[in-house]
This record gives C-alpha cells, sequence and structure tokens, in this order.
C-alpha cells in the first residue's frame, strides 16, 4: 500500500512545474492541555485551498496512548484564515486490548508570522466525542440526555502547528 | 497551568514513574457499561456496579451515592428532579450491607471499602440537621455490617455545601473513626458562580474539618491545584466518562480516588 503513495507522490511531484499554492509539508502540532499528546508530527498536502493532514503521535511510547488526526483545512482568506473539520480515531492500550475513542473534530485556523522557511498556524478546535469500543468492553456513544451523560464528551483547546512545506 | 501539565507528562517519561493506582469508586453507585445515566442512584444499577468483577475480583473499590432528605425522607436520589421513584436511603444502606456479609473479597483491593457519601442539598436549610441525620443512619448500618463481617471500612461524607458538612460535624451522633473503620470529609469543588451555581469558593469552607477535595481535572486550574496541595488534602477525581482528557487528568494529578461511570474501562486502564 505504502508503494502506492509513493507513486502518487512522485507522479505529482513530477506533474508540471511547481506551484505556489500547492506543497507537500511535514511539521510539529504542539497543544499545551491536558489530553491529546502535547507534541505530535503532522504532515500532508496542501491544494489550493484545501489542506489535507495526517497527524501522527510519537509520544504513544510513552504511554500506549496515541493521539491520530485525520484533517481537512480548507482556506477562507489570503492571510491564510480557515475553518477545519476531522476525525480523531485515539486508542489507548489497556488490559484486553486497546480501547478506540472517535472524535469529531470542528474548528478554525489562523496564521502566525513565518519563521525563516517554516509556516506557524494557529487553530482552535472542538472536539467531540462520539463513540468508544474495544478492549472487550460494551460500545458506548455520545447521549445529550444529561449534563452527566455528555460532560466529558465535549472539549475546547488551541494549538499551534510548525512545518516546512515543499512546492511541487 | 496546561504546559507545566504536559511537561509533567513529558519528565514522567524519562523518569519512569509508576502509573497511578486509585481507589477506584463507582459513581452514583451506576458504573456498568454502556452507561445510562437514567439509572444513577437506583438499587439495581447499585446491584449490578457491585456484581462486576475483574480477574475473579469486585472491579470496584468502592462507591460514590447520594442522600437527600426531601418531603420528610432520606433518600437514596440524585437531587429533588430524581426524588419522586428513588429509594430509601435504609434500602442503600442495606445493600451496602450484604455486600459487606457477603463471601470472599469486597473490593478490588481486597478486605476493605471506600464509600462516599454526598451529601445533597435540601430545599429547605432547616432541612439541614436532617439531612445529617439521613447520613448518619446510613452510615450506621453500614458501620454496623463492616464490624461484625471484619472488613476495613472508610467511609468520606462529601457535599458541595460547606453548611451540611458543618451540620454533620456538629450532630451529636457525628461519625467518628474507630478500630476498623475510617470516617472523613470531603468537600466538592467545581467551576465557580456564575458557571455552577452550586459551588462555593474554597474559602467558603473555612473553618470545617477537611480531609479529601472532590473536583474534576479538567474544570481546576493549576492555581488551585496547587494550593489545595497546599493545604495537605487528598484528590478524589470525578469523571463522568473516561476520555483521553479525564485519562490524562488522572495521569497528571495521580489522585488517591476516582469516581467513574464505566469502572471496567477504568480497571482495565489501571491494570495495563
Amino acid at each position: 500500500m505504502w508503494r502506492v503513495f509513493v507513486v502518487v507522490g512522485v507522479v505529482c511531484m513530477c506533474a508540471g512545474p511547481t506551484r505556489a499554492d500547492r506543497d507537500w509539508h511535514l511539521g510539529l502540532n504542539l497543544r499545551s492541555e491536558l489530553g491529546v499528546h502535547p507534541v505530535r508530527i503532522d504532515g500532508g498536502v496542501r491544494l489550493g485551498e484545501l489542506d489535507l493532514i495526517l497527524v501522527l503521535d510519537p509520544m504513544v511510547v510513552t504511554d500506549a496512548e496515541h493521539d491520530l488526526d485525520l484533517m481537512a483545512m480548507w482556506r477562507v482568506s489570503e492571510q491564510g484564515w480557515g475553518v477545519m473539520a476531522g476525525w480523531r480515531p485515539a486508542s489507548i492500550e489497556v488490559v484486553g486490548g486497546h480501547r478506540f475513542l472517535h472524535s469529531l473534530l470542528v474548528g478554525a485556523v489562523g496564521p502566525l508570522p513565518k519563521l525563516g522557511p517554516v509556516r506557524t498556524q494557529w487553530g482552535i478546535e472542538a472536539a467531540t466525542l462520539i463513540v468508544s469500543h474495544g478492549a472487550g468492553i460494551s460500545t458506548e456513544t455520545v447521549s445529550f440526555a444529561s449534563g452527566r451523560a455528555f460532560g466529558d464528551h465535549f472539549n475546547l483547546t488551541m494549538f499551534v502547528r510548525f512545518e516546512y512545506a515543499v512546492a511541487f | 497551568m496546561r504546559l507545566r501539565s504536559s511537561a509533567i507528562l513529558v519528565l514522567l517519561w524519562f523518569v519512569g514513574c509508576d502509573r497511578p493506582s486509585p481507589v477506584v469508586l463507582c459513581h452514583n453507585g451506576n458504573c456498568v457499561s454502556p452507561h445510562d445515566v437514567a439509572r444513577d442512584d437506583t438499587i439495581d444499577a447499585l446491584r449490578e456496579s457491585l456484581a462486576l468483577r475483574h480477574e475473579g475480583r469486585p472491579t470496584i473499590d468502592g462507591l460514590e451515592v447520594d442522600l437527600l432528605w426531601h418531603k420528610g425522607r432520606c433518600l437514596f436520589s440524585h437531587g429533588v428532579a430524581e426524588s419522586e421513584n428513588a429509594s430509601g436511603a435504609e434500602e442503600l444502606a442495606a445493600v451496602i450491607a450484604e455486600h459487606l456479609r457477603s463471601e470472599g473479597p469486597v473490593s478490588f483491593g481486597g478486605n476493605s471499602f471506600t464509600i462516599f457519601f454526598e451529601l445533597k442539598v435540601p430545599i429547605d436549610p432547616v432541612d439541614d440537621r436532617n439531612q445529617a441525620g439521613c447520613a448518619i443512619d446510613t452510615f450506621r448500618t453500614v458501620r454496623d455490617a463492616a464490624v461484625e463481617s471484619g472488613r476495613e471500612l472508610e467511609v468520606i461524607f462529601d457535599s458541595f455545601e460547606p453548611r451540611l458538612l458543618g451540620a454533620l460535624q456538629e450532630h451529636p451522633d457525628r461519625p467518628r473513626s474507630e478500630p476498623g473503620v475510617t470516617v472523613g470529609f470531603s468537600f466538592d469543588l467545581g467551576p465557580g458562580f456564575p458557571i455552577d451555581t452550586d459551588n462555593h469558593r474554597l474559602g467558603d469552607f473555612a473553618g470545617l474539618e477537611l480531609d479529601v477535595v472532590e473536583l474534576h481535572g479538567g474544570w481546576i486550574t493549576d492555581t488551585a491545584m496547587q494550593a489545595l496541595r497546599q493545604l495537605g488534602l487528598e484528590f478524589c477525581m470525578l469523571s463522568y466518562d473516561l476520555t483521553i482528557e479525564t485519562l490524562d487528568a488522572i495521569d497528571v494529578y495521580d489522585p488517591t480516588y476516582v469516581v467513574v461511570s464505566n469502572a471496567e474501562f477504568m480497571r482495565q486502564w489501571i491494570e495495563r
């Protein structure tokens, strides 16, 4: 499967002259709150106004919790403001296997000053835990029956991204 | 606050600190998965929660249950809105007593059992003394069962409302520790007014005997946590559900007790 991605990547890179609105990017996704690990690696491809991002979590080695994000960002202004939506299929090791917690992500992003060749971006994200399953424990889905049912399923956080981009 | 917490996570990785192993308490006596809030503080959910097993032992270490004095009755109820069909507190006490008298371990820890009795706020402050009496009567039934069965019992009386803790501590029959039975007092701390009108400021609990503070890891600032640590209080961390955020709060703050609605997930996470 990885060979497919390599071929696609090479084809895209060879498809023609580089464009200012298309690039591959790789960098860091940082946040300072409890919950998702504070330092993660994010990478993706920007195609005009659309940016597709995969966030991987190297801190999984510390506690067997992996906070993975799949995001799409849509730039709505020339300055770099945009909206984002995504999915977080986080997993955490427990006795009996792994528990998977799936959250829906929505948010907004804004530009920060460039640091030399490194792009920076600020974002605010609302994460809603929709469903949890795995490890032989019953599946739990979000309920709006009361504040006690929903209270821990919603989290609002901010993040900062630093990325190095290569146009194609 | 959060940057400090994140730095602590990184530091823990380097020094290889032990994982938290808190006392697991069943929130509102209802911690069977999938969780249904409509079954909070009900006898059926309580029995099912006490019956949970992990590797042949009870999954939980104890309970967090609510007591309410309402319309002349001592109820096992989350609040006035749920009181109409609520069981009496004497039935709650009988079920717990039956559990303490049963064969084998009564908690994941073995022979010890911990109960947080949360005193809910009566509509009329005139009933504060009745509410205290309600808690004392419930305690006595459970205490007698523990002593007769040779169990180690820990009972923590807890409330959002400082005047209820005061009424209990000033009551002539106030519960006290004895051999095999430990009695303590806890207060609940959450987002202050006007976000949550139930909550009082830390200073409102001045003058009371306090051993534990019950709080939610996502609703407390680092400033407040530092102050609470310096008061020598033990932490009881409440979560309505176990999410990445609430589990990380337990990792960072390492509370003595956790109050959860999904005991199986909690136990499997602690024992991983």
